[in-house]
């Protein structure tokens, strides 16, 4: 057994709750690089399966107590620990959260809060975990999403190579929207691997500097500053702070920036936006001075600003993908069918759709005049922020939006119907921003899909609210008792829908709610969907 | 200030298979014989094994070896060679003795050699990556190397590779005030009963918590067969600081 001396006392303790050991030593290995973190390991005690490790900082020459409790248990957000520092701010467990413990053995809230991931998400598993993000940035925690700027698919035996995997620019997006909404650190941090070299030897699309990223470095500068300006405010620290911060949001820019423009994933109006758009600007600097001083960004930087301007400006057509197996037939043609455009349609695909939003257009129009139409009148169509298949659009005309509603939906409340638009009419209504979503495989309901309406909340958090946002979940697996598992609260899947959107169609049973005043069953101290 | 005491005295309502998992990851990172392969603790989902490769200073790297119907995934894999020869452990862990199941060690030992067509093994897959010992960086090793050097597993004769299934668990209940009290002959009967009633298990560790501070313990039982090996002798080495005969 390890021997443990009566006496010893600290001066500052931290606690590291890990989703279990391998997390909490992940954590435990950015302390250990000592010329980065600049502490250093003295001793160990504690048990062996619960040590509670002692730095020297070299800076202060302070001693600083690491105890791991390096697993949360439990079932769902509940833990085994007396103390749940998930309490009130995660939805999900989260890999590392680190508190600090008082003198009266009660401990502070989260000081902040990391995300190892081993393997790059691809597609929707790329937005899976986007809750945390958000849950982090509305409680004021700094939160770090670890990641390899590249990964690679391998065959089900895992014999061949198949295709790269790339970071997705939208989960980037999303957590600079953060840090502009909020002044909160929500970063991204990127490792190398080695096949960080090999994508660069192939060729394959990397951010231009990604050979000079600090990566884990920046982490750790970042996350021993907020160490040691939790013992004690001083301006080196503080300074060390911003320098991290810094370096690590222009490397997040540089992701943006690369992705933005990149293969089928174009998304024109984050790519046209100023902090992106300008390669030289001081966008890093600007979001390192707002987060130290905890408040949003401000003027032509300010990601979460973005609005139905820039949509109407720089937003593409919508499309989205839904295989047919997954639907209704009544989904596919009477919504989908006239929410998606696409260029290579046959002429009688395009004259409904242009019709149905109020565009008179002959029958006898050729495919070129139809999409030149389509162009024209581009402001009066469901507008997305991403070229090809997207999530989510941007719809001004909620009257034409009301009619294909009604049609697809002869069941439907009228106050879903008045609440998309009056019938007495109301001049100016804010768009609405429609999420066709998808939520149940045959095996029930979609892990990934539960990051999907916070990923989108948190690019567009001006758009996404609840005067605007309609949820269709549209798979023919969703339960016929949606409701009752609506209303109980206890489901992620549904409850990522009710926190934000004001109104939910449901189209297996062709009727939904009204949710702009609905508060989940479990209150919440972010409740983010009302900011 | 902060007394170590009350540190001490923070303690986890449970520890489960998640304390099994993490004492004895933690033993391993204590010593240097044996070399720790894989450990998959609740919580996440690791899928990278990383194998010694013998007579080399070499470590290789399979990684997106995810859990497979075809066979079990261990919990924890740990290697110690010698010479050409290569041990491995292969560990299943557990919340309790009642969790265990048939076939639990050929299964286990399945995950590395394949079951069927459908599932090769990991040492019948190319290994990825390369470092070595002492250097951090790793190398890929891309599908137009050597063979030789992606397929040296499988190249290996079988007759130098032993695989010594386990199964791991918490002691029920978990914790005991005195160890003193601990009725250390009536667990040993039943590991060796498990043992005799699943004959494809060569390892069984029961880990369990004891006094204020709930400390980490362990008995253990190997066969007969595995108990002659160096291997043996060196996990109970590894053991040692929480052994209890």
């Amino acid at each position: 057994m390890i021997k443990i001396s009566k006496d010893s006392e600290f001066d500052v303790v931290f606690r590291v709750y890990g989703d279990n050991i391998l997390e909490c030593e992940n954590f435990v290995d950015w302390l250990l690089k000592e010329n980065v973190s600049k502490f250093k390991l003295e001793s160990e005690q504690g048990t062996i399966d619960r040590p509670i490790l002692i730095f020297k900082d070299t800076l202060s020459g302070r001693a600083i107590a690491f105890q791991l409790c390096p697993y949360f248990g439990g079932p769902g957000t509940q833990i085994f620990w007396q103390h749940n520092p998930l309490q009130g701010i995660f939805d999900e467990k989260i890999d590392v959260v680190v508190t600090r413990v008082r003198e009266d053995q009660t401990e502070s809230a989260p000081v902040f809060a990391v995300e190892f991931v081993d393997a790059l998400m691809a597609g929707n598993q790329g937005w899976q975990r986007f809750r945390r993000a958000i849950n982090a940035a509305t409680a004021g925690v700094s939160y770090m999403y670890v990641q390899p700027i590249i990964g690679w698919e391998r065959d089900s035996d895992g014999l061949s190579l198949k295709n790269p995997r790339f970071l997705p620019a939208a989960t980037c997006l999303g957590q600079l929207t953060l840090c502009s909404k909020f002044g909160v650190p929500s970063l991204q941090i990127y490792t190398q691997s080695s096949w960080t070299e090999y994508a660069s030897e192939k060729g394959y699309v990397l951010p231009p500097n990604f050979g000079n990223f600090g990566g884990i470095d920046n982490a750790i500068r970042f996350a021993s500053s907020l160490i040691r300006l939790n013992i004690s405010e001083s301006p080196q620290a503080r300074s060390s702070l911003q320098t991290a911060l810094q370096a690590i949001i222009s490397e997040m820019i540089e992701v943006a920036r690369t992705y933005t423009m990149f293969g089928s994933s174009c998304l024109p109006i984050h790519h046209d936006h100023p902090p992106l758009r300008l390669e030289d600007s001081d966008a890093a600097r600007e979001y390192a001075r707002a987060i130290i001083e905890h408040r949003p960004v401000q003027g032509e930087y300010a990601l979460h600003e973005i609005d139905a301007q820039d949509f109407l400006r720089f937003g593409p057509l919508f499309y989205k993908d839904a295989q047919a197996r997954t639907c209704t037939e009544n989904f596919q043609n009477n919504v989908l069918a006239l929410l998606n455009w696409k260029s290579s349609k046959e002429v009688r695909y395009k004259v409904r759709y242009l019709r149905a939003w109020g565009i008179a257009v002959s029958s006898t129009s050729s495919p070129r005049e139809l999409d030149r139409q389509a162009y024209r009148n581009r402001r009066s169509l469901p507008l997305t922020y991403k070229e090809n298949k997207s999530e989510g659009c941007l719809i001004m005309n909620r009257r034409a939006l009301r009619s294909i509603i009604e049609h697809a939906y002869p069941r439907l409340n009228t106050e879903i119907l008045e609440w998309i638009y009056p019938k007495e009419g109301v001049p100016r209504l804010p768009p609405i921003f429609l999420i066709p979503f998808y939520g149940y495989k045959p095996s029930g309901d979609s892990r990934p899909d539960r990051g999907l309406i916070p990923l989108l909340w948190a690019m567009f958090p001006s758009l996404l609210t609840r005067e605007q946002t309609l949820v269709i979940v549209y798979s023919r697996h969703t339960p016929s008792n949606w409701r009752s598992i609506v209303e109980s609260g206890t489901n992620e899947l549904w409850n990522s829908i009710t926190r934000i959107a004001g109104a939910l169609i449901v189209d297996r049973t062709g009727d939904g709610m009204l949710l702009h005043s609905y508060l989940p069953a479990q209150t919440r101290i972010d409740n983010y969907g009302q900011h | 200030m902060v007394n170590i005491e009350d540190l001490l005295l923070y303690l986890p309502k449970q520890h489960g298979e998640h304390g099994v998992d993490a004492t004895l990851h933690m033993l391993t990172r204590r010593q240097s014989r044996i070399h720790e392969v894989f450990t998959n603790p609740p919580g996440g989902s690791w899928t990278s094994f990383d194998i010694l490769r013998p007579s080399s200073d070499e470590v290789y790297r399979w990684d997106h070896m995810p859990r497979v119907p075809e066979a079990k995934r261990p919990d924890l894999v740990l290697q110690l060679n010698e010479d050409r020869e290569m041990s491995f452990i292969l560990l299943e862990s557990k919340q309790t003795i009642s969790d265990v199941y048939e076939r639990m060690g050929i299964s286990l030992i399945e995950f590395f050699t394949g079951s069927s067509a459908d599932y090769l093994g990991l040492k019948n897959r190319p290994a990825w990556h390369r470092r070595c010992l002492n250097d951090e960086r790793w190398e890929l090793i891309t599908p137009d190397d050597d063979e030789n050097l992606r397929y040296w597993f499988r190249s290996h004769p079988e007759s130098q590779v032993y695989y010594w299934p386990g199964f791991t668990f918490a002691m029920d209940p978990e914790h005991i005030e005195n160890i003193r009290n601990l009725d250390t002959e009536r667990m040993m009967a039943q590991q060796a009963e498990l043992m005799r009633s699943h004959p494809d298990l060569h390892i069984v560790i029961l880990i369990g918590w004891h006094g204020d501070r709930h400390e980490p313990f362990a008995l253990r039982t190997y066969s007969d067969e595995f108990g002659e090996t160096n291997l043996a002798e060196e996990l109970d080495t590894m053991l040692e600081p929480v052994l209890i005969e």
